[in-house]
């Protein structure tokens, strides 16, 4: 099913195992040397921003090969009115060609995630995606041409997911499949809005005993990455569908709810709770299983939790609530880090020792630079208190 | 197959070695350095925000005295603890244990800026001199940079050198408040971008904190490139001068990259000299303004692009960088 080399992704997972031991005297250098050229791994690694560059050309490069191809097309459709139709036949053709030299390249060259690989899985895949738009979306009405459209999309982004073992292809999917869902459920009729969250629920949870499932066995090692990502879209899913925010804006939005001042949704309290209570349920899942995933989803939902509450409860002082939340957040992680001084259950706050530190210690400047750093002071008068004053443009101007 | 069956199955580990690593991979404990410095720094952010409009709102009632009463005592605290903790300069690397030290400084340094821009509005103490306003908190942050050896204030001080000069260097500001159609500004950036790449490169000879050189040059880099195109844009009897620098500084900034393995400038550089290269192909072109031109610029687009591509594909052999 994977295009891919799987010698060449299990050696890679070896080697990557290999090196933490290595890095924590778990093995030793003669070992270390042995795995290395028993598992070689010979094959294109760029460096992360070589890998952007080739991404990048690569759609230029396709881009311009459609144009050119456009150009001398032009004298076809000059005798030809059926715009649709060349299209549709441009579409196909590029996406072919898009996924024949993806297949052809990772058979040559023993290609993996190098950029070009991506850029023609992307750019196929959106080809192929316009030209079944091309067909599909004439004879429909909106809300069906669409559902029909995301019927016809899965099976390919599942095939693209699984044969590619590409994560933003599986984003698709997971966008996809839960699109398919949200319009089903629609298609019921008035009990839909009292449904639908609870189906939303029903249907993530069972997706994350699915993949709970799946990561366990051992033959679908080389689909970590993507189970992964479909883990955290599962988590985040099944939050958002209970979430007081997305239940009331959506019940007037799709439902038609008519909220009066000082009405309720129905089951408000319940909302509420479970705005507020899942991403602490999952923080704690998280720090328990040590489950990095979950904790980042448990960070991420934290945030959106206080958000809600501060969109209905707002005190009417942005400065006070920024003031206090910083100074929470600082407390909260002053006193982590001096708790977690020694080990505690489990969880470290020492960096991984085998991490690659210069990109991150790098951003973390630029992102100071960014978030505090002064912006040009003019010598107009009027704005001589300017960038500079609350340590920059964060604060100073926008608010 | 799990890794260490493998390799025990292969003959390279022993069974007792696999115990031991699989005990390992079962108890290894999670790290979450990078999550709790995270919310560490967005604190941070958050409260300098709120502390900034706060003053800013309330600067008639609090009282001035109180306020810089209190930022001062809070910044002297930040710097009272940064000096007590402070491990003695050196040209290398000086690296701190506790991870709450940066912060600190930043912290510290950040309420500094607070207090200096607070005084010249309310009390002018720099008079009509705003430069002075904006270089002193930068000159300052520059050399805490190197006292504390602190890439995020060394970041901090050379946006406000830069602001001094006239022009926005933060990274999303760019482009967005230089008005890079004015000659006065794209000669000041190029000033600006020359004297940090020309320190760094002095600072690299010495070996005066190395490490610090990401930092310069990722500002340099972009600013000069920027400046450069702007300039190259603005069609004057200059452009080919314009270009000519833009080719000078992509065979720097190669150099540079090979030699730091930094392959960010690579990019950079292969990114901004391919906009150069287009531009001045492309008006040429249109200076033919034949039928055809329109054709070869696709082939030209065609032909560039597969030549990167390959470019990058084989950039160790192509720059002689071994493995």
């Amino acid at each position: 099913m994977i295009a891919y080399n799987k010698i060449l992704l299990s050696n890679m997972l070896i080697i990557k195992k290999a090196k933490q031991w290595f890095s924590r005297d778990l093995i030793d250098g003669s070992q270390m040397a042995t795995v290395l050229t028993k598992y070689p791994i010979e094959y294109f690694k760029p460096n992360i921003f070589i890998k952007i560059g080739l991404f990048i050309f690569t759609l230029f490069l396709i881009s311009a090969a459609l144009g050119l191809f456009s150009l001398l097309c032009v004298g076809i459709l000059m005798h030809n009115d059926s715009i649709q139709g060349y299209s549709i036949v441009v579409s196909v053709l590029f996406g072919s060609a898009c996924i024949f030299f993806l297949e052809k390249f990772i058979k040559w060259r023993n290609w993996y995630s190098n950029g070009i690989d991506d850029a023609l899985l992307y750019s196929g895949l959106s080809f192929i995606f316009s030209a079944i738009a091309f067909i599909i979306s004439d004879d429909m009405d909106d809300e069906n041409g669409f559902l029909a459209m995301c019927i016809v999309y899965l099976p390919f982004l599942m095939f693209a997911a699984a044969r590619y073992i590409d994560r933003v292809v599986t984003i698709a999917m997971m966008i996809c499949m839960y699109c398919i869902f949200f319009l089903m459920v629609m298609k019921i009729g008035n009990a839909a809005k009292f449904i639908m969250p609870f189906a939303f629920m029903a249907l993530s949870t069972s997706f994350y005993f699915i993949v709970k499932k799946q990561m366990a066995l051992s033959s679908r090692t080389h689909y970590n990455g993507c189970l992964k990502v479909i883990k955290a879209i599962v988590l985040i899913v099944f939050y958002i569908s209970g979430n007081y925010y997305v239940i009331r804006e959506s019940s007037i939005e799709f439902f038609r709810l008519d909220l009066s001042e000082g009405q309720d949704i129905p089951l408000a309290l319940i909302f509420y709770a479970f705005t507020a209570l899942v991403p602490l349920a999952y923080l704690y899942v998280g720090l328990k299983t040590k489950d990095k995933l979950m904790v980042w989803v448990a960070l991420l939902l934290i945030a959106v939790a206080v958000l809600t509450f501060k969109y209905y409860f707002s005190l009417g002082h942005p400065e006070v609530t920024l003031t206090i939340a910083g100074i929470i957040m600082i407390a909260i992680a002053y006193a982590s880090i001096k708790y977690l001084v020694t080990d505690k259950k489990g969880i470290t706050f020492k960096d991984d020792p085998n991490e690659d530190n210069f990109l991150k210690t790098n951003a973390e400047a630029l992102v100071i630079a960014q978030s505090f750093g002064t912006t040009a002071q003019t010598t107009d008068a009027g704005v001589e208190m300017g960038g500079g004053e609350f340590g920059g443009g964060g604060s100073g101007n926008k608010f | 197959m799990n890794v260490t069956d493998q390799l025990v199955n292969d003959g390279i580990l022993d069974q007792e070695q696999a115990v031991c690593i699989n005990n390992f991979e079962r108890e290894k404990p999670m790290s979450v350095h990078w999550e709790l410095k995270i919310i560490l720094y967005l604190g941070i952010l958050l409260f300098m925000s709120g502390l900034g409009i706060l003053v800013y709102i309330n600067i008639d009632t609090i009282g001035h005295t109180a306020i810089i009463a209190a930022i001062s005592i809070a910044c002297a605290l930040c710097f009272y603890y940064g000096f007590k903790h402070r491990k003695p300069y050196s040209n290398q690397e000086v690296k701190y244990d506790s991870p709450l030290f940066d912060y600190v400084i930043l912290l510290g340094c950040l309420l500094f800026g607070v207090l200096i821009g607070y005084m010249q509005y309310q009390y002018n103490v720099f008079g009509l001199h705003y430069g002075i306003a904006t270089l002193f908190p930068a000159a300052l942050y520059l050399s805490m940079a190197y006292i504390f050896d602190h890439k995020g204030i060394l970041s901090l001080g050379i946006t406000g050198f830069a602001a001094w000069a006239g022009i926005s260097v933060t990274p999303m500001h760019l482009l967005e408040y230089n008005d890079f159609s004015s000659i006065d500004i794209i000669w000041t950036s190029i000033g600006v971008g020359t004297i940090l790449a020309g320190f760094s490169k002095y600072a690299d000879m010495k070996e005066i904190k190395k490490h610090f050189g990401f930092t310069y040059n990722n500002f340099a880099a972009n600013i000069l490139f920027i400046a450069l195109i702007a300039g190259l844009f603005d069609e004057g009897y200059m452009a080919i001068a314009y270009f000519l620098m833009i080719a000078g500084l992509v065979f720097y900034y190669f150099r540079y990259a090979v030699a730091e393995k930094s392959f960010l400038f690579l990019l950079l550089s292969v990114i901004y000299g391919y906009i150069a290269l287009t531009y001045v192909f492309f008006s040429l072109l249109i200076n033919i303004g034949n039928e055809l031109s329109f054709m070869l610029g696709l082939f030209y687009i065609i032909a560039s692009c597969a030549a990167i591509v390959l470019f990058f594909i084989y950039y160790k052999r192509i720059l002689g960088i071994k493995k």
